[in-house]
């Protein structure tokens, strides 16, 4: 029996719901293989934004305290975590959350023990009383399954929606430590500004339809398609990474981890996909439609409607049956 | 932890860049699994450089043509994937290693990031550039990997550098939502860049003539002084099970039929029985 630690994502004072997922991950190794859980605060926080931690069940809080790492840099939050290994021990997993700020920390502090990391982890399951974690590869088409050997600690990067964040037990009151460290290596980097995102007036977040374009589009002049079928279904339009890569569109109309989570109640994916960074900013969709050539595209895993065809040859038919139902008062 | 000592000294004016690329299959190409169900079918797929390496190769020479210096590109991969490297001497990386894959367990981000490491430290690289992820594989370690290792320092999801001087660098990130954070990062360092941010440059007539006559140096784990049990987590290892196709988490109905009969029953659908329209 050992214990795990769950580092917390925090951003702008707010602890963000993968923390609660991670946490009631911690709470199901816990139960399978008995271990203490402490959860990781990786810098100075007021005293209210723990208010939402106060019952659930874990061992311990820690609030690690020195002013440097209220900006996040890899170096200083490995630096704080190496001190508090000193005074307390190695954890047996570390749980991270595989966001855009810790893509730098787990390979690092893994590196730093030497200690292969599982990261971009999709799901977990268990055989023998041992977790196995499935992951995406290969443009999503394929998930791989792995284990883990050899010894602790194992360092492991979390996807959202792994565990059920609303479902964490609240059965106790966690002891909550300020773990002042008074030694930390600065690193080598300083943070000089944060820019708020722009959305210059696209507000996909509020959208009831959207109609989305990924890599399948071919060229930007096959946008005048789509912009023909948003209007007639008074969508907005969003996007994957490449179409925003290429400058079709502006960063504004991206979907996903990189941009705006949507949850419209119709999204009609067309020649999208459907990579995880994508994929976590529309699963939430109420109906999902899918027109992509290849029959292999993830989407349609998580397509409610799914057509395997060339979106060249749907749509326009599709725009001429919108518009004799618009004349008919149908739509 | 390591106490960083700039390599490249005030003064010099010689900046030297290492990019780590990678070889990955076409997406577009259709995939099967092997008879044993861990690795896909190889024989018929083609293969192109990792989008992402590609956005880094450009930094690196934007880099060089700005500071000086040269920029070595590196690998790990079986011989096709000289063609990567290739690629990269054609666009004007002035030298290539590749480290032949033969002792390396199947798909090891760790592995990999290990004999990377000893050919980053040979060549005392002032800055090291990586995708932030492959294609294909998505684990999101490499380039981390490697800044713990060497204990460089590093940032990811880059989407902007600017050369302040040849000391430290004005680098933008990407964060969750569109927002970005800049700062100001001192050499040596890691950076894990993102896609779309500049503008891959296309390898010239003369670029891939001339990259015919640049070096192309092989490796295998002997010549780094490493070992397959050396490239591996001395404490963790993972394991790579079994590959099989993803579970369909929705109950999907395919429609089919000539153009007119899918739109028309696509419209039926939302309207009749999701309500959505």
């Amino acid at each position: 029996m050992g214990k795990i630690w769950v580092l917390a994502d925090i951003r702008q004072g707010q602890i963000r719901p993968i923390t609660y997922e991670l946490i009631a991950g911690a709470q199901e190794f816990a139960e399978n293989e008995g271990h203490d859980i402490e959860v990781i605060l990786p810098c100075p926080v007021s005293e209210d934004i723990l208010s939402p931690l106060s019952h659930v069940s874990v061992h311990r809080i820690i609030v690690l305290n020195h002013s440097s790492l209220s900006t996040y840099t890899p170096t200083r939050l490995i630096s704080a975590l190496r001190t508090l290994i000193t005074h307390k021990g190695e954890p047996t997993y570390i749980f991270v959350p595989h966001t855009h700020r810790f893509y730098d920390f787990t390979p690092r502090i893994s590196a730093l023990f030497e200690s292969e990391p599982i990261t971009d982890i999709h799901s977990v399951h268990w055989e023998n009383g041992k977790p196995l974690f499935k992951k995406q590869v290969f443009y999503g088409k394929y998930m791989v399954t792995l284990g883990l050997s050899g010894t602790s600690p194992y360092i492991l990067s979390f996807q959202n929606g792994v565990f059920d964040g609303e479902n964490v037990k609240q059965e106790s009151q966690p002891a909550v430590e300020t773990f002042d460290i008074t030694e930390l290596d600065e690193g080598k980097r300083e943070s000089l500004e944060f820019k708020e995102p722009e959305r210059g007036g696209v507000d996909l977040e509020n959208a009831e339809i959207i109609v989305a374009v990924g890599r399948g589009i071919g060229k930007k002049e096959n946008l005048a398609l789509i912009e023909e079928l948003a209007e007639l279904l008074g969508a907005a339009i969003g996007s994957s990474r490449p179409i925003v890569d290429a400058g079709w569109l502006p960063y504004e109309h991206q979907i996903g981890s990189s941009g705006q989570i949507v949850h419209p109640k119709l999204y009609i994916g067309l020649g999208i996909s459907g990579a995880m960074q994508h994929i976590v900013g529309m699963k939430n969709s109420k109906c999902i439609v899918a027109i992509n050539k290849d029959s292999e595209a993830p989407i349609f895993k998580l397509a409610h409607y799914g057509i395997v065809e060339d979106l060249f040859k749907v749509v326009p038919v599709l725009i001429e049956k919108l518009k004799e139902l618009r004349e008919k008062g149908e739509l | 932890m390591n106490s960083f000592n700039p390599i490249l000294l005030p003064g010099r004016s010689h900046m030297k860049i290492g990019v780590c690329i990678r070889q990955v299959p076409n997406r577009d190409y259709p995939l099967s699994l092997d008879s044993e169900g861990k690795w896909i079918r190889e024989d018929d797929l083609a293969w192109e450089m990792n989008e992402f390496d590609l956005y880094g190769i450009e930094a690196g020479l934007q880099l060089k043509e700005k500071l000086g210096g040269e920029v070595f590109v590196v690998t790990v991969g079986p011989s096709r994937s000289d063609d990567v490297l290739r690629k990269a001497l054609a666009m004007g990386a002035d030298r290539a290693y590749r480290i032949d894959v033969a002792d390396f367990p199947r798909t090891s981000p760790y592995a990999v990031a290990r004999a990377l490491t000893e050919v980053i430290r040979q060549e005392n690289a002032d800055l090291v550039i990586t995708g932030v992820q492959s294609e294909d594989m998505a684990f999101f370690q490499t380039g981390a990997l490697l800044a713990g290792f060497l204990g460089y320092e590093s940032a990811s999801m880059v989407v902007g550098i600017e050369a302040e001087d040849s000391e430290n660098l004005k680098v933008t990130l990407e964060l969750e939502g569109g927002a970005h954070e800049i700062l100001k990062i001192y050499l040596p360092a890691v950076l894990m860049v993102q896609t779309g941010w500049n503008q891959p440059r296309y390898a010239t007539l003369k670029g891939i003539m001339m990259a015919k006559r640049k070096p192309l140096k092989v490796l295998t784990l002997a010549d780094l002084e490493l070992s397959a049990d050396a490239i591996r987590g001395a404490k963790g290892t993972v394991e790579w099970i079994k590959l099989e196709e993803p579970v369909q988490e929705t109950h999907v109905e395919f429609l089919s039929g000539a153009p007119e009969e899918i739109a028309e029953q696509l419209i039926l659908k939302l309207k009749k029985e999701a309500k959505v329209l």
